[in-house]
C-alpha cells in the first residue's frame, strides 16, 4: 500500500503536532499541517494530499467557509474532507452533515484509533 | 128569370125608387138586377153602372164578402134570419155601414129573386163609436182624477197615465218631457212599445229649435199636433228631431203651472202617419190638466212633507234633550248616592283605623322599648321628651336621667352650635323626614361617658297642635365604618400589590374584553392603563398566538379558562405593543370564579425578552466553553495516549515535546477553568469585594511590578506613573484588572514598544474622561470648585489595534479580537470578562479607545473618597 498524505488545518498547534506524530508513528503517512484556511487551501492545492482533516472552529476562516472553498476549487474539490470539531452538539452535526462532509472525528479524539477512523471513512486498507 | 119575374122587379125598382131606403134586388146568383135611387145616392154608382154585376165583385169589402155569402146562401134556403149589417164600398172609396133586412121571391119552394131592404146606419154607427170613445175618455179621466186624489205619489200616477193613455189611443209611444230653463229638459216617464221601437225614458234634450217650435217658453204653448211629418209644415230641425225618435205622427200637449210651462205630454205614432181626433186632443188636453193638478198637488205634499220633516227633528231634538236631561238627574243622583255610601265607607274605615291605631300604638310601643335602635324625641325647645331602651344602651344614660333634659348632652361639644342650627333649618323646612349629617355622612354622637361614636340618624318631625315634635332614629355604625374602612384599607392594598407588581396582570370578562389591567402591564405593552380597560384582549395579542391547549374553535387558551375553568400555562407566546411590536412572554390564565359560576379569568404574564437573551448568551456560552475545554484536553490526551502506547519509546525528542505538549495544555487548561469560575462567580455575586481603602498609587505599583517580567522577556517598556488617591476597593482584584490589562497591552505590543499606565482624578462620567486628562498635573485637570468623584486608570499600548467591529463586544467572553493571537498569547478568552465583571462590582465604568494600527487604552474608572480623607488618611498612614 503507498504511502498516505494527510493535511490537518487548525489554528491549534499542538494539536496539528499530536495528529502528525500519531499518523506518522503509527502508519508511516506523510502530514502536512496548515494553521489557518487560507493556508489549508493553498497547501491542499501544491501538496494534492489524499485527505484533509479541518478544524471546524478557526479566526478569521472557519472550518464551514473553507470547506466550501475547497469544494469549488477545481485543484482541490476531489480531496476528501474529514472535520475535527471540539463543537459536538447536535446542532453542530446536523449542520456538519448539511455541508456535505464525509465524517465528523470529535475532539477529544484517540490519535491511537486516528489512523483506523480515517482508514474506514474512506475505505483505505491498512 | 120568368117574365112574371122580370115585371116584379121592374115593379119593386119603380116603387122603391124614391124611397130613401136602400132597395137592392138580386138574382139567386148574386148578379144586381135591381138597384134604387136610394142605393145610388149611397153607393155613388149607378144602376147602369153595376147592373148585372156581382154585388161581391162591387160593393162589397172583400173581408166581409164571405160572411155576406153566408147569409146569401141561408137565404136561399130560407132558413136563416133574414136582418144583418155589412159594409158597401162606395165609388169614391168611401166605407158605408147599411142594415139590412132581407126577403126572397119564391115560385113554390124555389127562391127566384132575394130582395135586400137597407138603411144607411154609418152616421149612426159613428155617433155610437164616438159617443163610447167619450164615454171611455171619461172613464179614463176619472180614474186618472180619482188616482190624483188617491195617490200623492206622482211618478206613479204619471206613469201609470202615460201607459194607460198609450193603451186607450193605440199609439206607439207616450211619454210626458219636463221642461226647464231654456228648452232643456228630461224624458220623465215614458210608455212604449219596447219591442218596436226605442226607449226614450232618461233622454236629456236640448234642441236649438225647441225656440223654434214652441216659442218663449214664458208663453202658454198650444197644442200642436201632426198628422204625417214629411207633409206638414216643419222645420227641418223638427222634422229632423222626430225622426231621430222614429216619430211618423204626434200629438203634444202642454202641462201648464201657473200659466208656466212645466211640461208636455206627448204622443208619438211611429208606425205610420195618424190623423188625431178632436176627441183624442180633447182627451189629452184634459189630462194635461188633471197631470197640473197632480203636480201642484205633489209638491204642496213636497212642501208639506219637508215642514213635517222639519218638525219630526224639531221634536227629536226635544225629545234627545229631555232624554239627557233624565240621564243627567239620574247620574247625578247615582253620584249622590255613591258619595253618600263613600262616606259612609270611609266613616267605617276611620273607625277601623282608628282601632287600628289604638293597636298599633300600642305595638308601636313595645317595638319602640324593644329597638336596637336609639329612638329620641324631642319638643321644639329640643329638651329630651322620648328616651327609649335602644337609646339608653347606646348612650349609656337612663331614662329618669336624660328626659326633661337638653339634647345637647348627646352631641360632642364642637358639634352642638352645627346641629342646633340643623334642627332649627329642618323646623322650617317642609320636608316630613331626612338623613341627617351633612352630605349624608354620619353623624357624631356622644355617649354619657363622653367618648363620641359615629351614628347614622334621620329625623322627622310631628306637629301635635301647636307643639312640633321631633323624633330622631340613631343606629350606631361604628363597626360598620371600621369595616368600611378595612375593607378600603385592603383595597388599597390590593391596588398597591398590583401597581406595583413587576408582572403585568390582566383581567378579561367572558366576552374577553379587558376589565382591570396593572400599570406594569400597561406599561410593557406601551399604554396607559385607561386606553385598555373595555378594549378586547385582541388588541394585545400577537398575531401568531399560540395553539397549545386551545379549544379547537378558539384561537386563544385563555378563552379555554372562561369556558371550562381550567387554568393554562405558557411559558412561549407573543404579545404586541401599541407600536406594532412584538415581544415574547409567559404567561397563565386563570379562571376568576364567583361561587361556581365562571366570570372572567385573569393573565398574569411577564415579558421575557430578557430571559430570553440570557439564555441564548449561556447557550453560546456553554457552547464556546465546551469548545474551549475540549481544545487543550485534546491536546493533552493526545499526547499522553502516545506516550503510554509505547509506539514512541525509541523517540525520545518526540516524547519529551508530547509532554511538554501535555504539559503547557494542562496549565491552559488549569487557568481556563479558573477563569471561566472567575468571572462567572464575580457576575453572579457569589465573589463578594472585600474592600477597603486602598492607594491607587500602591496597586499601580505592584501590577508594574507583577508584569515587569513579562514586559522585560517581550521586550517592552513599562512606563508608569502611579497617582495617589484613597478608594474603597478589593486591592487583590483591581490589580488582577491592572495586571490583566497590562497582560494584555505587553503581548500585542511590538518589540520596542511601550506600555504606559497612568491614572487622573476625575468628575465627569467616563469616556468623557480621556487620555489627556492623565497625563496633566492634578491641580490643571479640574476647576477649583468641583469635587472629583472618581479616579480614571488608563493602560496605553502601541500595539496594532482593535478592529471596530470588535469594539463593542471585546469585554464579552471568548471575544478576543483574534483568537489564533489569544491561544498563541496563551490567553483564556476571559481576560476582558473578568476586569469588565470587577470594575462593575466597584460601581465603575470600564471602555476602551483604539485605533487600528496605532494602538489601544483601556480606561475604567473608581469611585474615590474626598480629597480631605486622602490627605488624612496619608497623614495617617506617614
Amino acid at each position: 500500500m503507498t504511502t498516505k498524505r494527510i493535511l490537518v488545518i487548525d489554528n491549534e498547534q499542538y494539536i496539528q503536532e499530536v495528529v502528525q506524530i500519531a499518523l506518522e508513528t503509527i502508519e508511516n503517512w506523510q502530514v502536512v499541517t496548515a494553521s489557518s484556511g487560507a493556508e489549508g487551501i493553498l497547501k491542499a492545492e501544491k501538496e494534492q494530499p489524499d485527505v484533509i482533516l479541518l478544524d471546524v472552529m478557526m479566526p478569521d476562516m472557519d472550518g464551514a467557509t473553507t470547506f466550501r472553498k475547497l469544494q469549488t476549487n477545481l485543484c482541490t474539490q476531489k480531496i476528501p474532507v474529514l472535520l475535527l470539531t471540539a463543537k459536538v452538539q447536535n446542532v453542530d452535526h446536523n449542520r456538519y452533515k448539511d455541508l456535505g462532509v464525509l465524517a465528523t472525528i470529535p475532539k477529544p479524539f484517540d490519535p491511537l484509533q486516528l489512523p483506523t477512523q480515517i482508514a474506514s471513512v474512506l475505505g483505505w486498507q491498512l | 128569370m120568368t117574365r112574371e119575374q122580370e115585371d116584379t122587379a121592374d115593379l119593386l125598382r119603380h116603387q122603391s125608387h124614391w124611397m130613401t131606403t136602400l132597395v137592392v134586388i138580386l138574382d139567386v146568383e148574386g148578379h144586381i138586377i135591381g138597384f134604387n135611387q136610394a142605393c145610388e145616392r149611397v153607393s155613388g154608382y149607378t144602376f147602369a153602372e153595376v147592373e148585372n154585376r156581382l154585388i161581391s165583385e162591387v160593393l162589397l169589402l172583400p173581408e166581409e164578402t164571405a160572411a155576406v155569402q153566408a147569409v146569401f146562401e141561408q137565404l136561399l134556403v130560407q132558413q136563416s134570419p133574414n136582418q144583418h149589417q155589412n159594409h158597401w164600398l162606395t165609388k169614391t172609396g168611401q166605407q158605408r155601414l147599411i142594415a139590412w133586412s132581407n126577403t126572397v121571391l119564391t115560385t113554390g119552394d124555389t127562391v127566384q129573386l132575394v130582395i135586400g131592404t137597407g138603411i144607411d146606419i154609418t152616421e149612426q154607427q159613428q155617433s155610437a163609436l164616438t159617443l163610447q170613445q167619450q164615454i171611455e175618455h171619461e172613464q179614463l179621466l176619472s180614474a186618472i182624477a180619482a188616482r190624483i186624489r188617491q195617490s200623492l205619489d206622482l211618478y206613479t200616477i204619471l206613469n201609470t197615465t202615460v201607459a194607460e193613455v198609450r193603451q186607450l189611443l193605440q199609439t206607439d209611444r207616450v211619454l210626458i218631457f219636463r221642461l226647464a230653463e231654456n228648452w232643456r229638459g228630461m224624458v220623465l216617464v215614458e210608455s212604449v212599445n219596447s219591442d218596436q221601437w226605442s226607449s226614450l225614458l232618461g233622454t236629456k234634450i236640448h234642441d236649438p229649435c225647441f225656440p223654434d217650435i214652441f216659442g218663449n217658453p214664458a208663453q202658454p204653448i198650444q197644442t200642436s199636433s201632426i198628422e204625417n211629418i214629411y207633409t206638414a209644415p216643419l222645420t227641418p230641425c223638427h222634422r229632423d228631431l222626430l225622426i231621430q225618435f222614429q216619430v211618423q205622427a204626434n200629438l203634444v200637449v202642454p202641462i201648464l203651472q201657473e200659466n208656466r210651462v212645466w211640461g208636455l205630454l206627448i204622443a208619438h205614432h211611429c208606425r205610420g202617419s195618424r190623423q188625431w181626433k178632436p176627441l183624442e186632443v180633447k182627451l189629452l188636453q184634459r189630462l194635461a190638466t188633471q197631470l197640473a193638478i197632480a203636480i201642484q198637488q205633489s209638491e204642496l205634499y213636497c212642501q208639506l212633507q219637508a215642514e213635517l220633516s222639519e218638525r219630526e227633528q224639531v221634536e227629536v231634538v226635544l225629545q234627545e234633550a229631555k232624554h239627557d236631561l233624565e240621564q243627567r238627574v239620574a247620574e247625578r243622583t247615582t253620584a249622590l248616592r255613591t258619595t253618600n255610601a263613600k262616606l259612609r265607607a270611609e266613616l267605617k274605615t276611620r273607625q277601623q283605623a282608628e282601632a287600628a291605631l289604638q293597636h298599633s300604638q300600642a305595638r308601636f310601643a313595645g317595638i319602640l322599648e324593644i329597638a336596637e335602635d336609639a329612638i329620641i324625641s324631642v319638643d321644639g325647645s329640643q329638651t329630651i321628651t322620648l328616651f327609649n331602651q335602644g337609646a339608653e344602651k347606646m348612650f349609656g344614660y337612663t331614662r329618669q336621667e336624660i328626659l326633661g333634659q337638653p339634647l345637647d348632652l348627646l352631641l360632642p361639644p364642637e358639634f352642638v352650635t352645627t346641629h342646633q342650627q340643623q334642627i332649627q333649618d329642618y323646623a322650617h323646612s317642609n320636608a316630613p323626614a331626612h338623613q341627617m349629617g351633612e352630605g349624608r355622612r354620619p353623624i357624631l354622637a356622644r355617649r354619657r361617658d363622653g367618648t363620641s361614636f359615629n351614628a347614622e340618624a334621620s329625623i322627622s318631625k310631628l306637629q301635635l297642635g301647636n307643639e312640633e315634635v321631633f323624633t330622631a332614629i340613631l343606629r350606631d355604625i361604628t363597626e360598620r365604618i371600621e369595616a368600611q374602612a378595612s375593607l378600603a384599607q385592603l383595597t388599597r392594598q390590593n391596588e398597591l400589590i398590583l401597581n406595583s407588581m413587576g408582572e403585568g396582570l390582566c383581567g378579561l370578562d367572558l366576552d374577553t374584553q379587558i376589565t382591570f389591567i396593572n400599570p406594569a402591564a400597561a406599561d410593557m405593552l406601551g399604554y396607559a392603563v385607561a386606553d385598555l380597560i373595555g378594549q378586547s384582549v385582541e388588541l394585545i395579542l400577537g398575531p401568531n398566538p399560540q395553539q397549545l391547549g386551545a379549544a379547537p374553535q378558539s384561537p386563544y387558551p385563555f378563552v379555554d379558562s372562561l369556558r371550562s375553568g381550567a387554568t393554562h400555562r405558557f411559558i412561549s407566546d407573543e404579545f404586541q405593543r401599541r407600536d406594532g411590536s412584538i415581544f415574547p412572554v409567559e404567561y397563565v390564565s386563570t379562571p376568576i370564579r364567583e361561587q361556581t359560576q365562571i366570570v372572567g379569568a385573569v393573565i398574569t404574564f411577564k415579558d421575557i425578552s430578557d430571559r430570553q437573551i440570557v439564555e441564548r448568551m449561556k447557550d453560546e456560552f456553554i457552547s464556546v466553553v465546551s469548545h474551549e475545554l475540549r481544545t487543550p484536553l485534546t491536546s493533552i490526551h493526545g499526547s499522553l495516549r502516545m506516550l503510554t502506547s509505547g509506539l514512541l519509546a525509541a523517540q525520545p525528542e518526540k516524547s519529551q515535546r508530547l509532554l511538554k505538549i501535555a504539559v503547557d495544555s494542562t496549565d491552559r487548561l488549569v487557568r481556563l477553568i479558573n477563569d471561566i469560575l472567575d468571572v462567572e462567580r464575580i457576575e453572579s455575586g457569589q465573589v463578594s469585594m472585600s474592600k477597603q481603602p486602598c492607594n491607587i498609587a500602591d496597586l499601580m505599583t505592584q501590577a508594574t511590578n507583577t508584569m515587569q517580567g513579562l514586559a522585560t522577556q517581550m521586550q517592552v517598556t513599562l512606563s508608569v506613573r502611579p497617582l495617589s488617591v484613597l478608594a474603597d476597593v478589593d486591592g487583590d482584584r483591581i490589580v488582577q484588572t491592572l495586571t490583566n490589562l497590562l497582560s494584555n497591552a505587553i503581548k500585542f505590543s511590538p518589540p520596542g514598544g511601550t506600555v504606559w499606565l497612568t491614572a487622573a482624578k476625575v468628575s465627569l462620567t467616563p469616556p468623557s474622561c480621556s487620555i489627556s486628562d492623565a497625563l496633566l498635573p492634578t491641580e490643571a485637570r479640574q476647576p477649583n470648585d468641583i469635587e472629583p468623584t472618581q479616579v480614571c486608570i488608563h493602560v496605553r499600548d502601541q500595539g496594532r489595534g482593535i478592529p471596530p467591529e470588535k469594539i463593542d463586544t471585546i469585554f464579552e467572553r471568548f471575544q478576543q479580537a483574534d483568537s489564533s493571537d489569544a491561544r498563541n498569547h496563551e490567553g483564556t478568552g476571559l481576560g476582558l470578562a473578568i476586569c469588565h465583571s470587577i470594575v462593575h462590582q466597584h460601581r465603575g465604568e470600564i471602555w476602551v479607545a483604539s485605533q487600528p494600527g496605532q494602538g489601544s487604552t483601556f480606561s475604567f474608572t473608581l469611585p474615590i473618597q474626598g480629597e480631605a480623607s486622602v490627605i488624612e488618611r496619608s497623614k495617617t498612614n506617614s
